[in-house]
């Protein structure tokens, strides 16, 4: 037991922060409808506050902590609020798209003002507190413990005695009943976000002094608090703080007991998401009650006329073969730009046509580049070119079906969440496996053997991709690409009309991961080596929101997107590389609001006439009455 | 007084009222009748600020309310029992009460409930979901008495009610008339609807197809607006 | 009898008892129509026999056959169609491919496969069911117009050209003339009267409108607080007390006699 006591001190400080930034997740959850991706992002910003007041400043510490919890807590909470207020009920894809958004805009800014560099900074509160079993406990270890769970007691005493947190509590049974009692859900809702972020802020500033400074890893670390809020069944505070603290010990644990076998060596770090995915797989949460169903908003597409299209695909053809005549020494560039229009048009199809979301997109790329390299390197299979290329997306099918086919009965937000968690575990455990990247964490990919030269290898790309393109053409206006709308829109309809929509909906998703596992593949070829680097778990959110501002139009949206992510770097500053996050990030954000505005008249009356509990109503009660 | 004035409103591509007028001139109880799909509840939904009309305007005591939103039009003294359960059914008794209340008035209000219906007294603890169907309607009931409204719009509030529950919600109906408080009621009982209401409005399809005092209505208007024309021959 | 049999079912929601013990039939070749007051347990009804909605207790046969135990695609697959009291239908689809879902969703079944490489006598299936539905709902001068432009009345004839064309022999049609206008309603009742007469289908209607349901309905149940309270003909249920008591409250009966 003694020998443990050290790992469970570690972990219970650890376990604690997770609770608290699960606590304040949970409680934004509940009363706005939104899951907040952008949470850990708050809570890095947090922590560089706090640090440049205390370090760089010499404010002393509790009004540095006060003023980072308070500047950080109300600042992001009024922001949250405002990006996410039109999108709050309308449907769970918009609410992902948008707070993975502002996840990466605030994390962006802060790797902006601060740089991308990890920070080491001291604890700021020095020494030891006591020893437990001989075991020293830092001063900062129990300041976490004690902190976290005072905000958690504390929020739960207020949620239950004062006026403000009975509101709280209120909204989410029914906002409306609240509107009509007197008091604006809107007010309460901004005070649940702004309350969400000071536990996000406070997380931050107390977990920097464990990990240092720095932007991505803070974010990571607060993201950990899914699982415990998987744990809480995305609504019980208590179990929530429980959850994160058995996370935490956990971990701690297995670092302990995986001590010795580098193959289990990410699993630690991995546990949170595996908590996440399996709480959502084992024990589906219960839907929260207004959550409508998962959904595409209505589509205002501008059809071209049949003769502008064929131009306009003319144009492109001519451009994309003139290419290696005009780009010179970037063309492996655009090769790998072509490879990222497949991984784009396959996310494309899911989101855009299916409206559901993934977050592992790069996991299935990655999936399938490092399997293609197995099938058709001499020292793998060395399988025909052709018959690698396929196989390596076939290869990923099983995946996508081991992440979709639980989750895909609960609702969009859930889909998304396990998705994530599956990436995060892949990128961990996955990775460095001498099943995937290995230990050099690099894999080689050879070219076909007809096509050794640059400018062949990007009209083979380019070949495959325009296939691929094609193929999902085929698909959207086919029936079963209208059947895939219909799902969209309106899955009740086609359920009562005898289609079983579970089963539709896995067809989407295997289709979509095999094409992006053949894009992975492709970018692996025409990179030559590909590492895990490139298909990192938060390249996935990037796909998503890059995604998500290209545009509306299937295919241009994908070559739109994939152009901005692989080839518009080559001819930018590097400064733009690093800042992608931030800048489309921003964009999201920029264009949400823009959008909003236009449509909000209509769309929250929309929603008001819904009522409480729109789910319910629509099953049970058909809907509006008039 | 509320005055619904030329309201016209819907959803979507579809128009649910037609150039609606009506009026609840102050301390009187206006009765709303017409079968399921008239816009009985989506004028409802207009006079409380939930839906805002395409045209026409909604006035109280004399200030246009033409899209204030609910809270707003709470505070001008208007309030909404809605149709279904107007409750937080995870909360208790005495927390539902008390978010109808202004702060600061919660316990004079707890008071006020509490002797309109005493049952609710005795399980201020209680989880409001947990209730029976008459309990929760009793309390979506308090709520209007609690918080000191002005004008009450009552949407079905004797829906799936046992008889004698809706004899005591009328009786409490009646209560609230008599200390001066206005009421627009909407309800499927018709005669008890008319025995307390002091004006009657008929609503068929979105219009109004009467409006008046219940002694000018025959019962034969009525039925053949519920069953349809044909009903009142047999 | 073949068609839909119902019997004893009861469906409660926490503590409250939204269907009590009802059975009914609605065979082939009949129109029958289900009524009540608000809040009788007609649309909790419809859910639970279109297997939305678990029943506490009872037993629902189709066609001879127990289907309590069936999902909704199932019980779809057998023959059994429903509309929705707020249409569902893909506003972003044109009236056309809404109707053609009906015939896709169901021919498709567990295999959405089967539309990614069309069969040919599929192609030429779909387009008799569409237009034969189309032209009997009297769309076809919308056929083209995205659903998402329309009223709701005429969203409510796309919703019946879909089980139209998705050829089932059994409907449950929610509320289906509200929002309608008169002359609208009208036609509703011509045409849902023919698809009964001529093809033979099985129709059980929830409606509000009165003089619709009399008009049009072979035979009646009406509900009261989740129990049938009284079936019959039109022409008796509109002579019986019970039937009025309902719907405008039992004091009416006394002061009709008083």
């Amino acid at each position: 037991m003694t020998d443990l006591l050290p790992f469970i001190v570690v972990g219970l400080a650890a376990g604690s922060l997770y609770g608290l930034a699960g606590v304040g997740l949970t409680l934004t959850y509940t009363t706005t409808g939104v899951f907040n991706f952008a949470h850990g992002a708050l809570a890095a910003a947090a922590a560089f506050v706090f640090f440049t007041l205390h370090v760089d400043w010499g404010w002393p510490w509790p009004l540095a902590v006060a003023t980072a919890v308070v500047v950080v807590g109300a600042l992001g909470g009024l922001v949250v609020e405002r990006v996410t207020r039109n999108v709050s009920e309308a449907d769970s894809a918009a609410g992902v798209v948008v707070t993975v958004g502002l996840m990466l805009a605030v994390q962006g800014l802060v790797q902006w003002h601060y740089g991308v560099t990890t920070r080491q900074v001291a604890p700021f509160l020095a020494g030891t507190t006591g020893h437990i079993g001989g075991v020293a406990v830092t001063a900062q270890q129990t300041a976490a413990i004690v902190i976290a769970a005072a905000a958690t007691v504390g929020l739960f005493v207020f949620l239950r005695t004062s006026r403000l947190g009975t509101e709280m509590r209120a909204v989410v049974d029914n906002s409306s009943l609240l509107d009509l009692n007197g008091s604006n859900p809107n007010r309460v809702r901004t005070a649940a976000w702004m309350i969400g972020s000071s536990f996000a802020a406070l997380t931050g500033v107390l977990i920097a002094p464990f990990l240092g400074l720095d932007a991505s890893l803070l974010t990571l670390l607060v993201v950990q608090a899914f699982g415990a809020v998987a744990v809480g069944r995305f609504r019980s505070l208590p179990l929530t703080y429980a959850g994160g603290i058995a996370i935490g010990v956990g971990a701690a644990l297995l670092t302990k007991w995986v001590g010795g076998h580098t193959v289990l060596a990410g699993l630690p770090a991995a546990l949170p998401f595996l908590v996440l995915f399996l709480a959502l797989v084992i024990w589906p949460p219960p839907a929260l009650a207004r959550q409508a169903a998962g959904g595409v908003s209505t589509r205002r597409t501008i059809a071209m006329p049949l003769k502008a299209k064929a131009g306009a695909g003319i144009v492109t053809a001519a451009l994309v073969i003139a290419v290696p005549r005009l780009v010179g020494a970037k063309l492996p560039t655009f090769t790998s730009g072509a490879g990222f229009v497949i991984v784009f048009v396959s996310l494309a199809l899911l989101v855009r046509t299916s409206g559901q979301i993934s977050l592992c997109h790069a996991s299935f790329g990655a999936v399938g580049a490092t399997s293609f390299a197995y099938f058709a390197s001499s020292s793998g299979l060395h399988l025909p070119w052709f018959l690698a290329l396929v196989l390596a997306g076939l290869a990923v099918v099983p995946l996508g079906a081991v992440v979709a086919i639980p989750a895909i009965r609960l609702s969009g937000l859930h889909l998304a969440l396990a998705t994530f968690g599956f990436a995060i575990l892949m990128e961990r455990v996955a990775y460095p496996s001498a099943l995937m990247f290995g230990a050099l964490g690099l894999r080689r990919a050879p070219r076909p053997s007809f096509a050794t030269g640059d400018t062949q290898l990007f009209y083979v790309t380019v070949a495959v991709a325009a296939a691929v393109c094609g193929l999902v053409v085929v698909i959207t206006r086919t029936r079963l690409g209208r059947l895939l709308r219909g799902l969209a829109e309106s899955p009740l309809a086609l359920n009562t009309n005898g289609l079983n929509v579970s089963v539709a909906r896995i067809v989407v998703f295997a289709i979509s991961a095999f094409l992006a596992g053949i894009g992975g593949a492709l970018f692996a070829a025409a990179t030559g080596s590909v590492n895990g680097h490139s298909f990192g778990s938060f390249n996935s959110l990037l796909y998503l929101v890059i995604l998500a501002v290209a545009g509306r139009a299937l295919i241009p949206s994908a070559i739109v997107a994939a152009v901005a992510l692989a080839v518009a770097p080559a001819y930018l500053p590097n400064a733009f590389v690093e800042y992608q996050g931030l800048i489309f990030g921003f964009t999201t954000v920029v264009l949400v609001l823009a959008t909003t505005v236009r449509v909000n008249a209509r769309s929250t009356r929309v929603v008001a006439r819904l009522g409480a509990n729109p789910v319910r109503a629509r099953l049970v009660e058909s809907g509006a009455s008039t | 007084m509320l005055r619904i004035d030329a309201v016209t409103a819907g959803y979507g591509h579809t128009t649910v009222l037609h150039d609606v007028t009506v009026v609840v001139p102050d301390g009187s109880v206006v009765a709303m009748l017409g079968p399921n799909g008239a816009g009985k509840t989506t004028l409802l939904r207009v006079a409380s600020g939930l839906l805002v009309p395409w045209s026409g305007r909604l006035i109280v005591d004399g200030t246009d309310a033409t899209g204030a939103s609910p809270h707003r039009l709470r505070s001008l003294g208007v309030c909404l029992v809605p149709e279904g359960r107007g409750i937080f059914p995870s909360l208790t008794v005495r927390e539902n009460l008390r978010l109808c209340c202004r702060a600061g008035q919660e316990t004079s209000g707890l008071e006020r409930a509490r002797e309109s219906f005493p049952v609710l007294g005795k399980r201020l603890e209680q989880i409001a979901g947990t209730m029976s169907g008459g309990e929760q309607q009793m309390l979506a009931l308090a709520r209007a008495y609690a918080g000191d409204a002005r004008v009450v719009l009552l949407d079905e509030v004797s829906m799936g009610l046992a008889p004698k529950v809706v004899d005591e919600i009328f009786a409490f109906l009646a209560r609230l008339a008599a200390e001066g408080i206005s009421l627009l009621l909407v309800e499927q009982y018709v005669s008890k609807a008319m025995a307390i209401a002091d004006y009657v409005c008929l609503l068929d399809r979105g219009a109004l197809s009467f409006v008046g005092e219940p002694a000018e209505l025959s019962e034969s208007t009525i039925l053949a607006n519920y069953l349809g024309a044909e009903a009142v021959g047999a | 009898m073949s068609g839909l049999e119902v019997s004893g079912l009861t469906v409660r929601f926490g503590g409250n008892v939204a269907v009590n013990n009802l059975s009914l039939e609605a065979p082939l070749g009949r129109l029958t129509g289900l009524i009540g007051p608000n809040g009788a347990g007609k649309t909790t009804t419809f859910a639970a026999i279109s297997g939305l909605v678990r029943p506490d207790e009872g037993i629902i046969r189709l066609f001879d056959r127990d289907v309590s135990g069936l999902a909704a695609p199932p019980r779809a697959q057998l023959g059994l169609g429903r509309t929705f009291q707020r249409p569902e239908l893909c506003s972003s689809l044109s009236v056309a491919e809404n109707v053609a879902l009906g015939w896709e969703a169901r021919a498709a079944g567990g295999n959405p496969w089967r539309h990614l490489v069309p069969r040919r006598t599929d192609g030429r299936a779909l387009r008799e069911a569409v237009a034969t539905a189309v032209e009997l709902c009297g769309i076809g001068d919308i056929r083209e117009r995205k659903v998402g432009s329309l009223s709701v009345g005429r969203r409510r004839l796309v919703e019946l050209a879909r089980v139209r064309a998705g050829g089932y022999r059994l409907l449950l049609l929610d509320e289906p003339s509200s929002g309608l206008e008169t002359a609208e309603t009208t036609r509703f009742g011509a045409v849902i009267r023919r698809m009964v007469d001529e093809d033979g289908v099985g129709i059980l209607l929830v409606e509000h409108d009165m003089a619709l349901v009399m008009e049009v309905c072979d035979y009646l149940f009406t509900l009261d607080f989740g129990e049938r309270i009284f079936a019959g003909t039109p022409a008796a249920t509109r002579a019986s007390g019970v039937v009025r008591a309902a719907y405008l409250g039992d004091a009416v009966l006394q002061d009709a006699a008083g």
